[in-house]
């Protein structure tokens, strides 16, 4: 077999991102440290990376000896992706202004975790998916220390890089074993193929289960599920906010993803196994996630535990994609939630940084979003509709990502498990609602009066979260088509590669 | 295996879980250090008898060579490292024997429960094959090891240079 340099036009993108990556941090040690100019050229470079995505392709289905996906699901993955990043970027410039920042390293590391990402939601081999796994992570344990004067953002570092590097260890020990079960395979397709193999007189050898296992655990740390959460919440408040939500958003996207093509196109002959350990891990996400959320008085913890209980409910996508016939339906319904829940959470985070700058210690409490709405009522608008968004009400981009999400799993059979998620959301409205009612029905403070000077990055983040929410939960029909369309053609390249 | 095969695989058996041990146990640190020299040492030994020659040199090399000798330096310059002293009973011991158990019960279950296969194919020199390998299939991985190694270079340039800026 030899190298097709066609297939290189399927890992465009990643290379677009990490020569912007190099270039970036190459301009700021030899041109320009100024921060407009950065920016301007991330921003601008990832704009391009967009283009690229989505005109530069492939027509090979197997690319790089089945080493990554290509086709379209992936292409509007690594759109998404892109789009996360562009949004952690444009919100970073004046949070970063005044702080002291290397901004070049800072976001040369994002767009390494880009980069991360993209590897990791586009592939279909294990040994690709744990260097993905591992770009994303090293990149993001740096920038979640990167505040060095607070003590907070250097406790997120070490408390995030500790307990990372434990579930590396985890998922490795996992792949090592599906491996040997498996008959040395490595490739998604082949892993389902060789498991195919067990069965009557032939069973599945008990460390292929230990390693489906192993890896579950390793993957549920990645998305924040409980009970391997503990984390996130410690992490998210001390991370510098527009990486909070870069974290949020984006390496959960992608470990959601390899989740979901390593469960439902590798592992569904063992779903039997699976699928009631994450069901009963899916349910335990949702409700703990909502119910912790409910005490939080800061909005930046309040917002992790709502990234976990929204793990839980995209955890109900890979349930069902373990039963047959409801995988694309399961994917399709995975993409439109992570595109919803990608808008309403940047959004939501924008506004968080907003209220808090303005605050005299530029802290996160929940109650200086009391009055807002009085002298904001704009930015008091935008946030209420995040938050209606997160909560699931209609006609919102979230009401509709969640009902693709559960309707999928109906299809699979597990009514119950929708009806705790469907629970779930309502004890979530009283969390989300509760700053909307701060908002509108509480008297103004004096704090509350300030002006939160938001400037012009920051307007455009609402604005486009705020149109693409209203546009989704207006007239989903057409996101919905490419979700859709899109996932019935997930390829799952099988070809046997033999030794000579 | 004849005997003799078997008896130095017996060795690097006792080796390995030995110096672990001393490694785990041990509660000067520096000992802990050298305990894991020979620890690789073992491994290294263990994958010669699985045929994997390449990987096994590349143990000694990059593990005992490299890793260790870093570690042994770290411990060198902190201050104070040398004689402090860790405990090594940990809060809540009792409760953990619990999950330990499980664990342990779950591997030892496995280990027994599984036919392993015994016999290991004598494919001779591996670099070759390892080489070949690494430029076809698995290119794509080969590559992105180096965007992980660039992404821990600019994580680590930017933690190191957080701290001289605080002194």
């Amino acid at each position: 077999m030899t190298f097709n340099p066609t297939d290189l036009l399927a890992i465009a993108p990643e290379i677009a991102v990490l020569s912007l990556a190099i270039l970036v941090i190459m301009i700021e040690v030899l041109i320009s440290r100024s921060e407009e100019v950065l920016q301007g050229i991330t921003a601008i470079g990832l704009l391009a990376v967009m283009a690229v995505s989505i005109f530069v392709r492939s027509t090979s289905a197997n690319v790089f000896s089945g080493m990554v996906a290509n086709d379209d699901f992936t292409m509007y993955l690594k759109v998404l992706l892109t789009g996360i990043a562009l949004l952690a970027i444009l919100m970073s410039k004046d949070y970063l202004k005044g702080k002291n920042f290397r901004v070049g390293e800072y976001y040369t590391l994002i767009l390494l975790a880009t980069v991360g990402m993209m590897i990791l939601a586009s592939s279909t081999d294990l040994v690709t998916m744990f260097l993905g796994i591992e770009t994303m992570s090293i990149a993001l344990y740096a920038l979640a220390g990167f505040r060095s004067e607070c003590s907070k953002s250097n406790e997120a570092a070490m408390k995030y890089f500790l307990l990372g590097a434990f579930s590396t260890g985890f998922l490795l020990y996992g792949i090592a074993l599906l491996y040997g079960a498996t008959g040395g395979k490595t490739n998604f397709a082949d892993i389902g193929i060789a498991i195919t193999a067990f069965g009557g007189d032939n069973p599945a050898p008990a460390y292929l289960y230990a390693g489906i296992g192993l890896i579950m655990v390793g993957l549920l740390f990645k998305v924040a599920a409980v009970p391997f959460h503990f984390w996130s919440p410690d992490v998210y408040q001390g991370a510098p906010t527009p990486v909070t939500a870069f974290m949020s958003a984006g390496p959960k996207a992608a470990a959601i993803i390899v989740f979901l093509r390593l469960f439902g196109w590798a592992l569904p002959d063992m779903s039997i196994a699976w699928q009631p350990i994450l069901g009963v891990v899916a349910a335990v996400t949702m409700v703990t996630g909502n119910i912790i959320a409910l005490s939080q008085q800061n909005i930046k913890r309040m917002l992790a535990y709502s990234s976990i209980s929204h793990a839980g409910y995209l955890l109900l996508a890979v349930i069902a994609a373990g039963t047959a016939g409801i995988r694309s339906d399961a994917a399709a319904g995975m993409l439109f939630y992570l595109v919803a829940y990608y808008l309403m959470n940047m959004g939501a985070f924008t506004v968080a940084i907003l209220v808090s700058r303005a605050r005299l210690d530029g802290d996160y409490q929940i109650n200086n979003y009391q009055g807002l709405a009085a002298n904001h009522p704009w930015i008091a608008g935008a946030m209420a509709l995040f938050m209606i968004s997160l909560t699931g009400i209609p006609p919102t981009a979230g009401f509709f990502g969640k009902l693709y999400v559960f309707s999928a799993a109906v299809k699979a059979g597990f009514i119950p498990l929708v009806v705790i998620g469907v629970l779930a959301s309502a004890i979530s409205a009283f969390y989300y609602l509760r700053i909307v009612v701060y908002m509108y029905m509480r008297p103004e403070t004096a704090e509350s009066s300030k002006d939160l000077k938001p400037t012009p990055a920051w307007k455009t983040i609402m604005i486009v979260c705020s149109i693409l929410i209203i546009y989704l939960g207006v007239m989903p029909g057409m996101m919905m088509k490419l979700a859709d369309s899109s996932s019935q053609k997930i390829s799952s390249p099988n070809r046997v590669v033999t030794l000579k | 295996m004849n005997i003799l095969g078997e008896i130095v695989f017996w060795v690097f058996v006792l080796l390995t879980i030995g110096s672990s041990m001393v490694v785990v146990f041990h509660s000067r640190i520096i000992y802990s250090a050298f305990a894991l020299l020979f620890t690789f040492f073992g491994i290294a030994g263990l994958y010669v008898f699985l045929a994997a020659d390449f990987l096994a040199a590349s143990q000694v090399l990059i593990y005992v060579g490299g890793i260790l000798t870093l570690i042994i330096f770290g411990v060198f310059m902190t201050t104070k490292i040398t004689t402090l002293s860790i405990p090594q009973l940990t809060h809540h011991r009792y409760i953990a024997l619990i999950p330990i158990g499980l664990v342990f019960y779950a591997l030892v279950h496995m280990i027994f429960k599984t036919s392993w296969p015994v016999n290991v194919l004598d494919v001779g020199p591996t670099t070759q094959m390892l080489g070949q390998l690494l430029l076809t299939k698995y290119l794509v991985p080969f590559e992105l090891a180096s965007v992980l190694l660039l992404a821990a270079l600019v994580g680590a340039m930017r933690l190191a240079r957080m701290f001289r800026e605080a002194d």
